[in-house]
């Protein structure tokens, strides 16, 4: 079972049967990180507590102030099965992106922890990144898809902030180019 | 420089979600709902069109999951509906119902920026 596979199981039948062609199709797109990851896993366990908004017999239970949502199965376990399956995201999802991360750096950097709220400037979202050089200007970062701006390498659609030092305050840089 | 609202630049995705999250209190549409509404307010889009537009229009990436679980809200309120009924990339149009809560939300907001702009030139 690939990866995508395995999202898309996250979603209850019905959902898959209407969405996940499209979601699929999303997801081909998507860099395959934490936050893909975990926007799926929300994304599923709002389809759970909500299988109403595809199947219409279901709205029309829920309408008429039913508390049973579907073939007997009460609200009370659709919301307990929706809180263990977004524990489990957070807990899976940080797993695999611990998995799939660079085991080693490029030559020249160092894998660290970044400080992304460093004097110099930070760069949104990229926990998961931490290749270092430590000869070069400060937060000079290192990613897998690397585009350059300016000081920053960073990976498409990433927003990148600075710091005008005229201002004396964070500017927002833009996106970084698909 | 500090970002502006203007074609070239768009609005700071919190500063966006921030207004749109203030004006919609009161109805059934999320600020998510709200963008998808605006995106398809300019012509039909499939998924990734409209996640796109969203990204120019904000600067926020919304994911699939976000994404499918604003969009099958909107559906199921009969806000948007699919053009065709097959395929990954079946496109999305805005009805008449959705139209009209577009507009209402969009004159809320309007109100409450003239009545904000007002009081902080006051200040």
């Amino acid at each position: 079972m690939n990866r995508l596979s395995a999202l898309l199981g996250l979603y209850p039948r019905a959902w898959r049967s209407r969405y996940g062609d499209e979601i699929a199709d999303l997801l081909t797109k998507e860099p395959m990180g934490y936050g893909t990851v975990v926007d799926t896993f929300r994304g599923a366990v709002f389809a759970h507590l909500h299988p109403e908004l595809v199947e219409p017999d279901v709205m029309a239970a829920a309408g008429a102030g039913s508390l049973r949502l579907r073939r007997g199965v009460p609200v009370l376990s659709v919301a307990i099965l929706g809180v263990l399956l977004s524990v489990a995201g957070y807990v899976l999802g940080a797993a695999i992106v611990f998995a799939w991360s660079p085991s080693t750096c490029p030559s020249g950097y160092d894998k660290r922890a970044v400080d992304h709220s460093s004097q110099i400037g930070y760069v949104e979202y990229l926990g998961e990144y931490d290749c270092v050089r430590e000869s070069a200007p400060p937060t000079v970062l290192h990613f897998r898809e690397e585009r350059e701006i300016g000081l920053y390498l960073t990976r498409p659609g990433i927003r990148v902030f600075d710091f005008d030092f005229v201002q004396q305050r964070f500017v927002w840089v833009g996106l970084a180019p698909r | 420089m500090i970002p502006r609202a203007s074609p070239s630049d768009p609005l700071p995705y919190y500063a966006t979600r921030s207004i749109l999250s203030s004006m919609s209190q009161t109805s059934k549409v999320t600020p998510e709902g709200m963008l998808i509404l605006t995106s398809l307010a300019e012509g039909p889009k499939h998924g990734y069109a409209i996640q796109v537009d969203i990204e120019k229009l904000t600067g926020r990436h919304l994911g699939p999951g976000s994404l499918y679980g604003s969009m099958a809200r909107l559906e199921a309120n009969g806000y948007i509906s699919a053009v065709t009924t097959e395929g990954p990339r079946r496109p999305y149009r805005l009805t008449q119902a959705g139209a009209r809560a577009l507009a209402t939300e969009v004159e809320m907001s309007r109100r409450v920026a003239l009545l904000a702009m007002k009081r902080l030139s006051a200040r």
